[in-house]
């Protein structure tokens, strides 16, 4: 993997909804290369959800081009995208997602689900994601069963099973105490070391001051980019 | 870092779209059952409805064959002038002149005569009980068969002695031979009692006296008004056309002539047509059953909006998402077709059992019943699974 290869491209992204058109998001441009660091900053309402969403393709831009890996998202169709999601992305929310009826195990391994890898090759997969975020011996609680660093620490297990070279984490530590918070960033500073590029988007600007590249967003317009 | 042209897909193994279909109906059991449950009632009013209807028709058709079909009852028509005609006094004999002819046996009314079962009874108690003159012939050609007791010889029909319907023995209170009964004023002596006829239900409500006797003591004229017959199969047809011009060559258009296994079978008829119309209203229940589906596969997509937007998050196409809702619904439809198919053949089982008959559910049936309950399913998934489809992940998420 060569480090200085372009991973994310943002050209002049734009995103404006309904009628008349709100613009979220106006003209933000940047690049980041694989295997950085960084923060996404900004108050709510700045448009940095917006920005998440459109790099993670679960949205798409009214205007500009956003490449993932060399691909262009603006054109790809549907199944496409999933399929870069499956692959290439993975995806951290503040509220966790996990499903309560199913263990912890069975909650990593469905991040594997539409790779269509067989499932007792995605058990073990799991197991392996746990022991990474040192949640090795609780495979088999539920969700109700651990607390909630220990729920988001399932969440980035199951966002790193298919070892996805882009982790998109939105307020990872938002719903957690501090010490919680601070694990959690340590796994994520743990993932980074190993080759993954993470993106984190976070209102806490003391959470970001330990990233080693900030962006900020306020209005949705590109306000600072330490990297530039 | 560019996506693995091997792996450049979002791909969901069948076996795990199976395992989806089947967490999500467990997620909530008691919604399932009750929703399944329109299902499997109309499956099992289908399937039992079906069921009963071709156990006794297996019955019913194992009865003909043994009755035979190859008895007609000739008995006196209307006369032009419209006055009830007679057959004349040697039809019998006419009869058994037909080729093809094997076996003849009459009755002779005796309008005039009652039984009684003593000389101490109201005369006007005659109990609807009919008083028949008959010869030894009777009894095999109708296929009749004796409860109990000794059937008319050549020689006791002479004498003063009677055979019972089964209908008759009851209301006299008759309930051996040997007995005693008052027919026409006179006490007679009781030989035998019949079973129930299928072929000729009209001696179970008879009185029978031998002819001669009957001639002699009754005032039986000799002419019968009944004939019952029994060719080849091979000649019904043909014998049937010949005996009015036979018994009667002055007027045939005096007699008539009728076959009482097709009566057996309109009755078998009338329960077909009956049996469709509670196919029709199984039917409906299974409509029914269809739109409960579609209703709870609706809350369900409703309800679970942030799952759709995980899965597509991690990585699942919109043809994934309605796969998934789609199998969901097509479970839970055959859950109840299940259930109903189990029910209805158990109900099928109960009714062959209870009244005597041979179970019988054809196994075309019973793997149609299950095939209509998975088309009903996969059309009451069709609209939410496609809703679940064109869910916005972002809006999803944010849910």
């Amino acid at each position: 993997m060569t480090p200085d290869l372009p991973l994310l491209t943002l050209n002049s992204v734009s995103r404006q909804y309904g009628s008349p058109p709100t613009t979220a998001l106006d003209d933000v441009s940047f690049t980041v290369n694989s295997g950085e660091m960084v923060a996404i900053t900004g108050p709510s309402g700045s448009g940095k959800s917006t920005l998440l969403n459109l790099v993670g393709t679960l949205d798409r831009a009214s205007d500009g081009e956003i490449t993932i890996a060399g691909h262009r998202v603006s054109a790809a169709s549907d199944a496409k995208l999933s399929a870069l999601r499956a692959h290439l992305i993975g995806f951290v929310f503040q509220q966790y997602h996990l499903e309560d009826a199913q263990t912890a195990a069975d909650n990593v391994a469905t991040g594997l689900l539409y790779t269509g890898m067989p499932l007792r090759e995605r058990r073990a997969r799991a197991r392996e994601a746990l022991d990474r975020v040192g949640l090795g011996d609780r495979a088999h609680h539920t969700p109700r069963q651990l607390s909630g660093g220990q729920r988001q620490r399932v969440a980035i297990a199951r966002a790193v099973v298919g070892d996805p070279p882009l982790l998109l984490a939105d307020e990872p530590t938002g719903a957690l105490d501090t010490r919680s918070g601070a694990q959690v960033v340590d796994i994520l500073k743990d993932l980074n070391r190993t080759g993954t590029t993470v993106l984190v988007i976070t209102h806490d600007r003391e959470l970001a001051a330990g990233f080693p590249r900030q962006i900020s967003i306020r209005d949705g317009v590109l306000e600072s980019d330490t990297q530039q | 870092m560019t996506l693995d042209p091997e792996e450049s897909r979002s791909h969901l193994r069948q076996e795990d779209l199976l395992r989806l279909g089947w967490q999500g109906l467990r997620a909530h059991p008691v919604r399932a059952t009750l929703s399944a449950l329109g299902i499997a009632i109309g499956i099992a009013a289908m399937i039992a409805v079906i069921g009963i209807s071709l156990s006794s028709q297996a019955k019913i058709q194992e009865r003909l064959a043994s009755l035979g079909t190859n008895l007609l009852t000739v008995s006196a028509g209307k006369s032009f002038s419209g006055d009830s005609a007679e057959l004349p006094v040697d039809s019998p004999e006419r009869l058994q002149r037909i080729e093809g002819i094997e076996q003849v046996g009459w009755v002779g009314d005796l309008p005039e005569v009652a039984a009684y079962r003593s000389s101490y009874i109201d005369p006007g108690s005659t109990n609807g009980l009919n008083v028949a003159a008959t010869d030894t012939g009777l009894l095999s050609a109708t296929s009749s068969e004796l409860h109990s007791g000794s059937w008319f010889n050549d020689a006791n029909k002479q004498y003063p002695t009677t055979v019972l319907g089964t209908t008759a023995a009851k209301r006299l209170g008759v309930v051996s031979p040997g007995s005693m009964v008052n027919i026409g004023g006179q006490n007679h002596t009781v030989l035998g009692i019949l079973k129930p006829s299928a072929l000729a239900p009209e001696l179970d409500t008879s009185v029978l006296v031998g002819a001669p006797h009957a001639a002699e003591r009754l005032g039986f004229t000799g002419s019968p008004t009944t004939l019952y017959e029994r060719s080849t199969d091979a000649s019904v047809e043909s014998v049937r056309e010949l005996i009015p011009a036979t018994i009667n060559p002055k007027s045939p258009n005096e007699v008539s002539v009728s076959r009482p296994s097709d009566s057996l079978a309109a009755q078998h008829a009338i329960d077909t047509a009956l049996t469709g119309m509670l196919v029709g209203v199984g039917s409906i229940a299974l409509l029914v059953g269809g739109i409960g589906v579609a209703n709870t596969m609706v809350i369900t997509v409703l309800e679970r909006q942030r799952e759709i937007g995980l899965r597509r998050a991690l990585g699942a196409t919109r043809a994934h998402v309605r796969k998934q809702f789609l199998m969901e619904a097509v479970m839970l439809a055959t859950y109840g077709g299940t259930a109903g198919l189990v029910l209805g053949v158990g109900c099928t089982v109960a009714v062959s059992l209870i009244n005597g008959w041979t179970p019988t559910v054809p196994p075309l049936i019973a793997a149609l019943g299950v095939a209509v309950t998975i088309l009903v399913g996969a059309i009451a998934g069709m609209l939410p699974a496609m809703k679940a489809a064109k869910v916005s992940p972002t809006e999803a998420l944010a849910a």
